[in-house]
């Protein structure tokens, strides 16, 4: 038989079932969205904590936030930081809680045999963390080392020079901890905002994975149930719509073979109006390797190996980054290439068939990260973390579908405009 | 541990008439398939002068075949909601596709028709050689240590098949030529040097015909050159590697030891979790909380199916002189060899390798038709035999602490075959 010139035809294909949370609301005002799953013996958990991350820091204590999830593992009054991780590792599983922009995020997974002593660990760590002065020492040694690592790393470099750009004083520009205050906390202000901002009023737990719902409440009722109060009222600036600093910035870092490149601008965050039409855009333009950046930048240049485009998502907005790492010399052709590509986007309109192939690009990624228990809990995070409707997910491949070309153009005509982006060079000097 | 897991992956396994080795493994936990084929090369099998090859051969599969234009596998592949991608290894190639489960046509064809009829221009070699040259940039050049730890495999081994990176220099990059390339795909992207695997919802006996129809016909080939991957056995090496681009110190040390699936490799698989398998580690411990010493500790025993490293990589206090962490290293060796892994110990290390089978990851582990597909396509290519996935885990969970003591004492306890590279950061990484 003769090899086909074409794909063969489609097979014809089942659902994808999506499951949706069984919520839950604890008398201390603890949301559970909870999803049992047989699909693999094993349980994920996501605690969100709406208020302990980065931006909460007071500007004198900037890395705090981060600090004190980090050091919630390392003691509690029951339990040694060494005692944590070898429960943890014993129960097949993990445990860690970290600082985002917004919020905090402990994250657990374990054997699910294994989830009634999962859950009192971690309601320890929650609820009784010490703070002990020597792990706080060997914290504070250790981050000023990663640090000066991180200053070494150019996309370290470009991502930090890039949110001072966009949102000059506003907290969400906040990646690394300042020295000054990490040089000064000491066990009891980490304590302190632990109990300001730790409350379980406003937090939500998600579960995802091999467990009887009826039993997992109860089981988190005994074990959170004790956990009592709500977060001080902390709130925020409201964010910059326009970059603080548009135009070109250039990090000087010597020895550089190559130059990190990262252009920038403010766009509307998840959910609100604009925000899919313009993320389609976006993914048109740098999302995967069919993409227009991909497509030029690398396959018909060879400007660089990696290049691309996406938005990421704060709480009240959002930001786009398109970035490419290329040869020094190469430097001022690939940026004009990327801006070339971006105008292309805001003037021209796009082939009714490279749009469709980018709702299909979109449509098929999210369908992807159903497979595992937990990319299904951090969709959920998603959902959190931005307000979305429980059924965002549900609904998001017809979204994606019914969005006309126009409004995709028309979204990237109003944000992605040349005169709103920040461009950032980490590299030599460019010749 | 309590109840019994299941961890074991099925697969039905045929040969096709041109050697083609085909591997259906169900699981059907969402409508989407895996489509993988791994050849059976990688840099172990590049001369001198032609270093950086196999990965640059690589990229030159996406770049078009008799019926799919450059840029159409791409486009293919994602416009119909698909994900790809590939990667080179010492010892093996892979190219996958993950699908929604209607595509898996189109996924076989992809695959097949690039197994029967690569066609490379002059100016695609070209293209993908300046691109290859800025994933190295990224990847080494560009950044603090990885020069250290690319020199550092150089001389951790004796035999240039196995001490020359992935990667590849610049000097072998631009050698390349189309013939190479033409002459590399008739020897080594045979179907009788491959194996596809189907993974996730499909319909055994339809797309076993499928596959026949698109794959059998493929030419076979006399099988490729053996490559010498022997290693001598010698004294240790040591050298001081200046990094312009590190602003922290580092250490790194490595033993050679022999390959996957031996007892001796096993039972080192053992050693690895106990002195650095994550934060409840003798090392982690040791070196970052009780002495403070280290920043961070990293490592493990690679399984190669050729002699292999146990790695060990530590980010220390720059006011600590690496001899004092180096000395520390060697004392908990020496403990492990002297006293073993109490039992407690070692049911929580074989807890861990239980759980890290239903890991989240998309590339490994059995929650994913593509990690299925990956542990299936690593046994067959490199023990011949795609059950060895599972009796791998079966003999690691019944190893012994005195299994594990031997083996560091034969392997680890020594200061033979072992290689020591001290890293002294040049840059300030001032913090600002």
């Amino acid at each position: 038989m003769k090899f086909p010139t074409v794909p063969p035809p489609d097979h014809p294909m089942g659902e994808l079932h999506l499951p949706l949370p069984q919520e839950h609301t604890l008398p201390n005002r603890l949301t559970l969205w909870l999803i049992p799953d047989s699909r693999a013996p094993r349980v994920e958990l996501r605690l969100i904590i709406p208020t302990a991350g980065r931006a909460f820091d007071e500007e004198t204590m900037v890395g705090l936030a981060a600090a004190t999830a980090r050091l919630m593992t390392a003691g509690t009054r029951r339990r040694t930081s060494f005692q944590i991780e070898e429960e943890a590792d014993r129960y097949g599983g993990a445990l860690s809680v970290s600082a985002n922009a917004e919020t905090a995020l402990l994250q657990a997974h374990c054997l699910s045999q294994f989830l009634p002593l999962m859950l009192d660990l971690i309601a320890d760590v929650l609820l009784n963390p010490t703070f002990p002065q020597q792990e706080v020492e060997i914290d504070r040694a250790n981050t000023l080392q990663r640090l000066r690592l991180q200053r070494t790393q150019p996309d370290f470099l470009a991502d930090e020079r890039l949110r001072k750009a966009l949102f000059g004083t506003h907290p969400y520009h906040r990646l690394a901890p300042d020295e000054a205050a990490l040089q000064r906390w000491q066990p009891e202000h980490l304590q302190a905002f632990h109990a300001q901002h730790y409350r379980p009023t406003g937090a939500t737990l998600i579960a995802v994975g091999d467990f009887r719902e009826k039993q997992l409440v109860s089981l988190i009722e005994a074990h959170l149930g004790g956990w009592q109060g709500e977060p001080s009222n902390s709130k925020l600036p409201d964010p910059p719509t326009e970059p603080a600093e548009k135009g070109d910035h250039h990090v000087l870092r010597e020895g550089s073979v190559q130059s990190h490149l990262m252009l920038g601008t403010l766009v509307p965050p998840r959910g609100a109006p604009d925000s899919l039409e313009l993320m389609l855009g976006v993914n048109l333009l740098g999302g995967g390797t069919n993409s227009r950046l991909f497509r030029t930048v690398r396959e018909q240049y060879g400007y660089a190996y990696s290049v691309g485009a996406s938005v990421d998502y704060y709480r009240r907005v959002g930001a786009f980054v398109a970035h490419a790492q290329t040869a020094t010399e190469n430097t001022r052709d690939a940026l004009c290439q990327i801006q070339h590509e971006i105008r292309r986007l805001t003037e021209e309109p796009m082939s009714p068939q490279e749009l469709q192939a980018t709702k299909n690009y979109l449509v098929g990624r999210h369908m992807l990260g159903w497979i595992t228990l937990g990319g299904i809990a951090d969709r959920f995070v998603q959902s959190v973390v931005h307000r979305l409707p429980m059924d965002y997910w549900h609904r998001y491949p017809e979204m994606v579908q019914s969005i006309p070309a126009e409004a995709v153009q028309r979204a990237c005509a109003s944000y992605l405009l040349p005169h709103r982006m920040s461009v950032v060079v980490v590299g030599e000097r460019i010749p | 541990m309590g109840r019994a897991i299941r961890t074991r992956i099925e697969f039905r396994d045929y040969t096709l008439a041109n050697g083609l080795r085909v591997l259906f493994s169900p699981h059907r936990v969402a409508p989407v398939v895996a489509v993988l084929v791994m050849y059976r090369v990688g840099s172990r099998d590049e001369p001198p002068g032609k270093t950086g090859f196999a990965h640059l051969f690589e990229h030159m599969m996406f770049q078009g075949s008799a019926n799919v234009p450059r840029g159409k596998h791409f486009e293919y592949v994602e416009s119909n909601g698909g994900m790809l991608n590939g990667f080179t290894s010492y010892d093996c190639t892979a190219y996958f596709e993950l699908l929604p489960a209607s595509k898996l046509p189109l996924g076989l064809w992809l695959e097949a028709d690039r197994m029967r009829s690569l066609q490379v221009s002059q100016e695609n070699l070209d293209n993908q050689r300046a691109v290859v040259k800025e994933e190295r940039r990224l990847s080494i050049d560009n950044q603090p240590y990885a020069r250290a730890l690319e020199r550092f495999r150089e001389i951790a081994y004796d035999n240039f098949a196995n001490q020359h990176s992935v990667i590849g220099s610049m000097e072998d990059l631009d050698c390349a030529t189309l013939e190479d390339v033409q002459r590399f795909f008739r020897t080594y992207y045979a179907p009788n040097n491959a194996v596809l695997v189907i993974a996730g919802d499909y319909h055994l006996r339809r797309d076993l015909a499928l596959v026949r129809r698109l794959f059998e016909d493929i030419p076979p080939q006399p099988a490729p050159p053996p490559v010498d991957l022997s290693e001598p056995d010698r004294a240790e090496r040591r050298e001081i590697f200046h990094d312009p681009l590190a602003s922290v110190p580092a250490i790194a040390i490595a033993w050679k030891i022999p390959a996957r699936h031996t007892e001796a490799n096993d039972a080192l698989q053992i050693a690895a979790e106990a002195l650095v398998g994550g934060r409840a580690s003798r090392l982690y411990q040791r070196l970052v909380k009780q002495e403070a010493v280290a920043v961070s500790v990293s490592g493990g025993a690679e399984a190669r199916p050729a002699p292999s490293l146990f790695r060990l990589f530590v980010l220390h206090r720059p006011d600590v002189p690496p001899e004092r962490v180096e000395q520390i290293v060697y004392e908990e060796v020496a403990r492990l060899s002297e006293e073993g892994i109490p039992a407690a110990e070692l049911e929580r290390i074989r807890t861990q390798l239980v759980a890290q089978r239903w890991s989240d990851h998309l590339y490994y582990g059995l929650q994913s038709p593509l990690g299925r597909a990956l542990g299936l396509a690593f046994a067959t290519v490199f023990d011949g035999d795609p059950n060895s996935v599972n009796l791998e885990l079966e003999r690691l969970l019944r190893i012994e602490s005195h299994e594990v003591q031997q083996a560091v004492r034969h392997y680890l306890n020594s200061s033979r075959n072992r290689t020591v590279m001290m890293i002294m950061p040049a840059a300030q990484g001032g913090v600002a």
